[in-house]
């Protein structure tokens, strides 16, 4: 298993991805996942194994990312115990999720089946994307709107 | 393998160069500067020097085009080259009337001794010197502008040849044609399938390669046209600034305007990367997340996860005879440990989520900025749409004053704009792999490349099973894809070190504007502080990118090749020449420079204080003899009004 793009993410995400007028765009194909992930991660909801790409992308995470596995793993566990209803003293049942979200032999330090979920988080953080943002024309343009897909942060307990 | 030139000769060949040989010494001086005037043959020579190396066959204009009267018929050209110590030298045998080459090798301490008839050089180096990478070392002004070309594939073709990956290629083909090999051997001797079913599976085989290959030519094409465009637009950018400067009473109002937009620009770029660079840590894109990674540190803290005891804890204690506790474990309580065992996880998985513990721990008194900067982007957008505006506005009150050649290129340019999205359109349909895409596009097989190579693999796989080859041909595509992985891994890998090692080099040569390779692609994208995307360069600086991405590119390269270039400094202004001059002769183990005497100034001078330099000097008297010095002081004071080289004079 390895990270598959929402479909039909790459046509809207096109323009920051090939931008060529000197201005910023998304270094890799990566980016555009990841945005889409955090707003899904946030939102706890999956997406149907349909929502994404039958083919891989990106076996692992790009350089800049790999500092970031610890968090983002734990983050996916986070969602999954919301997603499951699991009580926060039940400590055997936590520890259940961990493992089978984790791998330790893997890179990403998630399961194969913890990269499943994280594909199909990213798929529900595209459909939220496009659903507030028609496809974006350059990347500061993108982070202004994205940055507003976030609640207001005095107002954190709010949702997405 | 070390390569030397050692010298070279010339028989009647046009310019100042009917019967002339210069040695340079067996082993050579390590720089030597040639000081011809124009017109004596220095363009010639270089020519001369790129057949030599490549043995490439020349067009029968070329051959005629270094004939110096119609009073001889032949010609020579000789160049003395040393490869790993062995002399070589290669003879041009010219024939003026029939415009035809011969090649001949003599080596030394051969068995033979004697010439032999064609461009014979070890193997190894024959396939490096095509004549396409002879330009890489016998170095002229054209090939720094093709360089920053982006319709040219020369700086990604170069790397491939002299880092050999073009030998991955060759092993790729290798392999491609095993399996058609293999193919062609098995359907002899199977019985399932008529002749006659197998050459029509093969000829569907090829119509689907050659179709593929087709699109691949189209898809070249296409970003060829689009990248031509996208520089026109920028010409046309330029152009209009250059124009509404031209009037006097705009000038100031489009300088004011043009600095505003360069710095909100800059300012977005930067703005946006930054911010960019930080969101990659997911704690910074907002509260909400670091709360959540908070709870979840709290939350294992409190249940103590995870447990101390680990999977394999409960492996060792069902192999033991008794409990801690006394109790015996015999098979029965062994099978219930080791079920329950399942539940715990591993020691690694404890080092796992431990170190996800402390990660998530470690946000605790996170805080984001990214509210900030969102906030500092959309000001800057802001501006930048009212800059626009000004600068649309400036533009339609020139046109509404009657400037015809500004409404001209305005006109201009935005056809070429409308035409870019229809290429890029076109480019779209071509290569997406996206479903969707595809779809909006209403592509197949014929007309999409992912769908295409699909269609080839498909029918691949009919040939190699009519012909009871699956299994082999599953291991040549293995064997291929690998092979590509590995290609395209090391492309990249020499790519992004001859990137930086090129940077580091422009960051001495034009320190002002700060001009950097953003990617090598297929030849160099630049970008500066000032533009971000750098279409226009200067030719100085055109050239000093050149010297610095092929310095890179030679030093850690395999082979020690002379580094020949003529005008090494033409268009460089005084400042440049000296870091040139500085910079370039350390990572050459051997450099010929062809200069004129005004391109000294500069460049010569900081080689003056080296040792193991010739200067030599080369000109035409007043009685059309050539006549060649190597003092040091007659090439300093050397002057030629550049009249064919004829009037050239010692100025003591």
């Amino acid at each position: 298993m390895a990270f598959q793009l929402p479909r039909e993410s790459r046509d809207y995400f096109k323009l920051l991805v090939k931008r060529s007028d000197g201005g910023a765009r998304f270094d890799t194909l990566f980016d555009q996942y990841y945005f889409c992930l955090m707003i899904g991660l946030s939102k706890k909801e999956l997406s149907a194994e349909s929502d994404v790409e039958s083919d891989k992308f990106v076996d692992g995470y790009p350089s800049d990312y790999q500092s970031h596995a610890d968090v983002i793993a734990g983050l996916l566990i986070n969602a999954e115990l919301f997603r499951k209803g699991i009580e926060k003293n039940d400590r055997s049942s936590i520890e259940k999720e961990m493992l089978r979200l984790l791998d330790q032999n893997s890179p990403t330090r998630l399961s194969e089946e913890g990269i499943r979920l994280l594909n199909l988080y990213a798929g529900t953080g595209f459909r939220v994307i496009r659903e507030a943002i028609t496809p974006p024309q350059n990347l500061e343009e993108f982070l202004v709107l994205y940055h507003r897909l976030w609640p207001k942060e005095e107002a954190n307990s709010a949702t997405v | 393998m070390n390569v030397k030139l050692i010298g070279w000769r010339y028989k009647n060949i046009r310019g100042g160069l009917n019967d002339v040989e210069v040695t340079l010494g067996n082993p050579p001086s390590r720089w030597t500067l040639i000081q011809m005037p124009n017109g004596m043959g220095k363009t010639t020579t270089m020519h001369l020097f790129r057949a030599a190396f490549s043995g490439e066959q020349l067009a029968p204009e070329d051959v005629r085009a270094f004939r110096p009267s119609d009073k001889v018929c032949t010609g020579e050209f000789e160049l003395i080259i040393s490869i790993a110590e062995q002399v070589y030298r290669i003879t041009l045998q010219l024939n003026y009337d029939t415009g035809t080459v011969a090649y001949h090798t003599a080596r030394a301490k051969t068995q033979s001794g004697g010439k032999q008839l064609g461009h014979v050089l070890p193997q190894e180096l024959k396939s490096l010197l095509t004549t396409q990478f002879t330009r890489l070392f016998i170095f002229d002004g054209e090939l720094a502008r093709q360089i920053r070309d982006l319709n040219r594939e020369n700086a990604a073709d170069a790397i491939k040849t002299l880092y050999r990956l073009d030998r991955l290629s060759e092993l790729r083909a290798r392999i491609e044609r095993l399996v058609i090999e293999e193919q062609q051997r098995s359907s002899g001797t199977t019985r399932t399938q008529t002749s006659q079913g197998l050459k029509a599976l093969r000829t569907r085989l090829d119509t689907a390669k050659a179709r593929l290959s087709e699109l691949k030519k189209r898809q070249r094409t296409l970003e060829a046209t689009l990248r031509e465009s996208r520089s026109r637009v920028a010409e046309f950018d330029a152009a209009i600034r250059d124009h509404m400067q031209q009037d006097n009473d705009f000038r100031s109002r489009v300088n004011d305007l043009e600095i505003r937009r360069t710095a909100i620009d800059k300012e977005l770029v930067d703005i946006s990367k930054s911010t960019l660079s930080e969101l990659r840590n997911p704690a910074a894109i907002h509260p909400l997340i670091i709360n959540e990674l908070s709870e979840l540190g709290h939350k294992m803290q409190r249940l103590k996860l995870p447990k101390t005891m680990s999977l394999e804890f409960f492996h060792e204690l069902a192999e033991q005879a008794s409990c801690i506790c006394g109790r015996g474990i015999g098979p029965q309580e062994k099978e219930i440990i080791r079920t329950n065992a399942k539940n715990y996880l591993s020691e690694d998985q404890i080092g796992v989520v431990n170190a996800i513990k402390s990660a998530v721990r470690q946000y605790e008194q996170a805080t984001t900025s990214f509210g900030v900067h969102a906030q500092e982007l959309s000001d800057r957008i802001a501006q930048r749409h009212k800059l626009n505006g000004d600068w649309d506005r400036l533009q339609a009150e020139r046109v509404a004053a009657g400037d015809v050649e500004l409404e001209r290129l305005k006109n201009e340019k935005s056809e070429l704009e409308d035409e870019i999205p229809e290429i890029e359109d076109q480019l779209e349909a071509l290569t997406s792999t996206d479903t969707a895409v595809q779809q909006r596009h209403g592509v197949n097989e014929k007309s999409n490349i992912p769908l295409c190579n699909a269609e080839v693999r498909e029918r691949q796989k009919a040939l190699a099973e009519a012909t009871g080859t699956v299994m082999f041909s599953k291991k040549a595509t293995l064997g291929r894809e690998l092979i590509e992985n590995i290609e395209r891994r090391a492309l990249e890998l020499i790519k992004e070190r001859l990137k930086d090692a090129t940077n580091a080099k422009l960051r001495t040569l034009i320190p002002t504007e700060h001009i950097r390779v953003a990617r090598i692609s297929g030849a160099l994208e630049l970008e500066s502080d000032l533009l971000g995307s750098k279409q226009q360069v200067s030719e100085g600086q055109s050239l000093a990118i050149a010297y610095a991405f092929l310095t890179s590119l030679f030093e850690q390269a395999p082979y020690r090749l002379p580094f020949i270039v003529d005008s090494p400094a033409g268009s460089l202004d005084l400042r440049v020449r000296r870091e040139v001059s500085e910079l370039i002769p350390n990572l050459f183990d051997q450099m010929i420079m062809f200069v004129i005497s005004s391109e000294r100034e500069g460049f010569a001078e900081p080689f003056y204080a080296r040792k193991d330099v010739i200067y030599r000097t080369i000109w035409r008297d007043e009685f059309d003899t050539t006549k060649i010095s190597d003092e040091l002081a007659f090439f300093q004071q050397f002057h030629s009004d550049d009249n064919g080289g004829k009037a050239a004079k010692a100025g003591k």
